[in-house]
Order: structure tokens, then sequence, then C-alpha cells
């Protein structure tokens, strides 16, 4: 993820990424807990842990992909620019078995108007 | 660097386990004590408990007795507390039950926390400022000291009072007390001090340092437990405003 879907991201860069992850999701499957304890038992904890975080990678590798533009944090190499017209909304995500199901939602706009930050 | 853990063990399930277990594993010369035990619980053991989340000395879950001393583990490099590459022993904090390995029940302390009120609260007797309530820049110093007490429990395990009298409130308590107390914005500092003028409560300390010398963040519990005394005396004599 830090590689991939880091600071500066590409179509390449996140696909491979979301590969990787759709992989270690499938190993994580298989993952064995050696320590039976009941009590305090953070090698369990860590293999729940690492599951909700395999989730959430695949989701935000997922929704950065589609996102073809540069917005905030979300900087594309390959899509420099924002483009409002066709991404000023929100990505939402269900779960499905087959991982992520992207939607959209409208962004509320309120008092001040959306736009370009600009330093 | 190699690393030389020897970790005081204890199983509540029963399961039988060596009082003391050693580790070995290969560590970089920067590497913290916190960072040695993650290491050997992805590595070597995974049954190994303690508890750890920010790593920067800020949350104060691995609180633990290093060579018999209170310190947290994120803020203890291993050549520090073994600079010619002893042997490391670790315990989980002492005057508190263990529930695994380095994992202490903090019930106890959180408790005694709680008894002190440690909030502020407004005197009802008194007209509440129009605008905010203002503290000097002096005073505000003074309390942030107090305040940045992160309740990791280092300066409980290390008090040797609290070892004898385990109903003593303790360092961590009685410092938070002051800390509202000496609060300009603070009402209920009657109550508060009533709660604490007691045998179990500040009297009880006979100013040994331990807290003071052990504290991860610089807070002197001793001379406030010294100025509550001095407060409730002059409230004893109605001297107290």
């Amino acid at each position: 993820m830090n590689k991939g879907v880091g600071i500066f991201r590409t179509r390449e860069g996140m696909a491979d990424a979301l590969a990787t992850v759709r992989d270690l999701k499938e190993r994580w499957r298989r993952v064995p807990v050696q320590n039976k304890g009941k009590v305090f038992n953070f090698e369990l904890l860590s293999v729940i842990e690492l599951g909700f975080m395999l989730d959430l990678a695949e989701v935000i590798a997922s929704g950065a992909l589609q996102r073809e533009e540069s917005r905030g944090a979300h900087s594309r190499r390959d899509f420099p620019e924002r483009d409002d017209a066709a991404w000023m909304k929100h990505t939402l995500a269900y779960r499905t078995p087959e991982g992520p199901r992207l939607d959209y939602a409208p962004v509320a706009k309120t008092h001040w108007e959306p736009e370009k930050r600009v330093y | 660097m190699e690393a030389k853990l020897r970790v005081r063990r204890y199983d509540p399930s029963g399961n039988e386990c060596a009082e003391y277990q050693l580790y070995t594993i290969e560590m970089p010369q920067s590497a913290t004590v916190l960072d040695a035990l993650l290491a050997t619980r992805e590595s070597i053991d995974g049954s190994l408990a303690f508890r750890c989340a920010c790593r920067s000395a800020i949350c104060g879950s691995c609180a633990m007795r290093i060579n018999g001393e209170s310190r947290l583990a994120c803020k203890t490099k291993i050549v520090e507390a073994a600079p010619r590459g002893q042997t490391v022993t670790l315990e989980p904090l002492a005057n508190l039950p263990t529930l695994k390995d380095l994992v202490a029940d903090m019930g106890p302390f959180y408790d005694k926390m709680r008894a002190i009120v440690p909030w502020l609260a407004t005197d009802p007797s008194k007209r509440a400022p129009v605008r905010e309530y203002l503290v000097d820049a002096a005073r505000s110093t003074k309390l942030s000291q107090f305040a940045a007490c992160i309740q990791c429990g280092v300066c409980y395990s290390a008090c040797p009072i609290v070892a004898l009298d385990d109903s003593y409130l303790g360092p961590a308590a009685l410092a938070k007390a002051y800390r509202y107390c000496h609060d300009p914005r603070d009402g209920a500092k009657g109550e508060r001090l009533s709660r604490l003028a007691h045998e179990q409560g500040l009297w009880r300390c006979h100013t040994i340092f331990s807290c003071t010398e052990q504290c991860p963040k610089g807070v002197n519990p001793t001379e406030a437990i010294q100025n509550l005394k001095k407060m409730a005396l002059l409230k004893r004599l109605r001297l107290l405003r």
C-alpha cells in the first residue's frame, strides 16, 4: 500500500497493489494461530486485525483506482488535474463476497463553494 | 546487536510455563525494549503478552519494570538498560495484580484516580465570569507540569508506600488531585481536600521521591503531595480561601 497507493499514485501502481492485497486476502484465510490461549491472546488479535486491514486496503485501492483525477491527498501522476465535472462526489464502498462494490454520492455544498486548493 | 530479554511469564489459565523465560533476538543499535518485545512476539513467541499502542511515550500502555525499575518500554533503549550487552529483566508493574506475562490489571489504579474527583467543578456560590475563565500564564505553566501525567502507573508501581499499604491513594491520583486543587477555575477544592486528607490519603506519603525519580513525563508527584498537605493544613486552620 505504501508503494502503490501512497503519496503519488498511478494506474499501474494501484492495480499492482490491489492484486497483491487480493492475493494476501486469499492467503489470510489460511493463516494458522498457534497460541490457543483465551486471555490476552495478541497473536489471535493480530490475525483478526490483519483481516480488517486487508479489507480496508482493498476498499482504499479500488476506490482510488477508479478516481481518475487528483484531489487532496489523492495525487495521481497520470491524472494531475482536479476534475469537478466528473469527480465532485463521494465514493461509497459496499461489502460483497466478490469484494467491495463501489457507488457514489453527491457532495453537500453549504456556505463555501468547494474550490481548488492552491498554495 | 543481540538483545537478551529475561521475561517474567504468567499464564492465568494455569498452563505450566517457566517463571522467567529468556529470549535472544538480533536488534538494531537504536532499538527500544518495546521494539525488542514486538520483534520477539512476531518472530519467536506469539504467546508473549504485553500492552503497547503509541510507541512514543504518549499513551502510557507499555509501563513495566525494566531491571527492577518502573519505566516505559518504548522510552527505554536496550543499550541504556544493558550498556554492556547484559540480559534485560522485564516484569509487569508492581503493586497491581498481573493478568498475563507483562500485562498488569490497572483497575485498582484507575479506581483511585476516580476517587479524587478528577475534574473541575464550579463553585455555586461564585458568579460565573461573563466571558471565559482566565488562568494566568505562570499558574498555567505550573499546572501543565502536573497535567502532563499520562496515567501509565509507573509511579504507582515505584511507590514503596503503595507496596506496604494498597489502600493508599498513591502518587498519580494525588498529583492529579493537586492539578485540580491548584486550578483557579476549580470550585470543589474543599470537597476534594476532605476526601484526601486522611491516613490513606495525602498524609500517607513519606516523601521517598521514587515516583518523581521514575516518572517518564517529568511530573513531580511528591511536590504535589507536599503542596496538598499545606493546603489541607490551611483549610483545617480555616486560613484557606
